[in-house]
């Protein structure tokens, strides 16, 4: 059976609310949409199980008209951050990847311990809010 | 002639097991896990497809450690039930994950499961 890849999302609240932080498996994805010129929303399947309603994770990122605050070179050029943040997220999603855990941190807000691998990563630079929604 | 059951196979896959008390206990396939969130303060809620037929899916409240402030504690229980979730060399492929009765528990920022539901 193919190794699941788990997506880790958390908000600058220190999950200490309710949907501060999620984790979906990486199957469970259905798709991203852009919302404005500086959100896009990922669905994931609904974690209640009735498979109806998708649970989703709003990213605020820059505007679509600016830069990119990412260092690596993107194959797809730096002035469209929707789809700029949705190949970072098909990156780190992907079950593809080689010596790397099945713990992956899409973004990360608070503030994050040092040389701890994955628990130090925060993810995604060029997102800047996460919005959980979850029924 | 007595005829088998046709059982849906999880062949190769890992068990996850999460015991409350004598009476409130789960074991699941990792494929039927769908996701957990943050519920609160050291408070998350872990869902799987319920395995009673019904729609809503099973909910397993568990309680973390929450000092620091960051909810780095949660975050590191998140990253040690994904690593549970692929199977233990050790363990193989039946991972008890917390167990509230035994005290006993794969991270110890995993403090207690509070409801099987």
């Amino acid at each position: 059976m193919r190794e699941e890849n788990y997506l880790y999302f958390a908000n600058a609240g220190g999950n200490d609310t309710d949907k501060d932080m999620a984790m979906f498996p990486a199957s469970t994805f259905r798709g991203a949409v852009t919302m404005s010129s500086t959100t896009t929303e990922f669905f994931f399947a609904p974690q209640d199980g009735t498979g109806t309603t998708a649970n989703g994770v709003l990213l605020t990122h820059s505007d679509i008209a600016s830069g990119s605050s990412e260092t690596a070179t993107m194959v797809i050029g730096d002035n469209n951050q929707h789809k700029l943040v949705m190949e970072e997220f098909a990156q780190l999603a992907s079950g593809n990847r080689k010596n790397t855990t099945n713990f992956t941190v899409i973004r990360d807000l608070n503030t994050v311990p040092a040389n701890e691998g994955a628990i130090s990563a925060t993810g995604i630079s060029d997102v800047s809010a996460v919005a959980i929604t979850i029924d | 002639m007595a005829i088998q059951m046709a059982v849906p196979s999880h062949g190769g896959e890992t068990f996850v097991t999460l015991i409350k008390d004598a009476n409130e206990k789960f074991c699941g396939p990792t494929s039927n896990f769908l996701g957990l969130k943050c519920d609160g303060a050291g408070s998350m809620k872990l869902r799987f497809e319920d395995i009673d037929g019904t729609a809503a899916a099973t909910v397993i409240d568990v309680t973390t450690t929450d000092t620091v402030g960051t909810g780095v504690e949660m975050k590191r229980v998140c990253q040690a039930i994904a690593g549970a979730m692929a199977g233990y060399g050790v363990q193989g492929k039946f991972v008890k994950v917390a167990d509230t009765l035994a005290g006993t528990y794969i991270h110890p920022d995993l403090l207690s499961v509070d409801a099987v539901a």
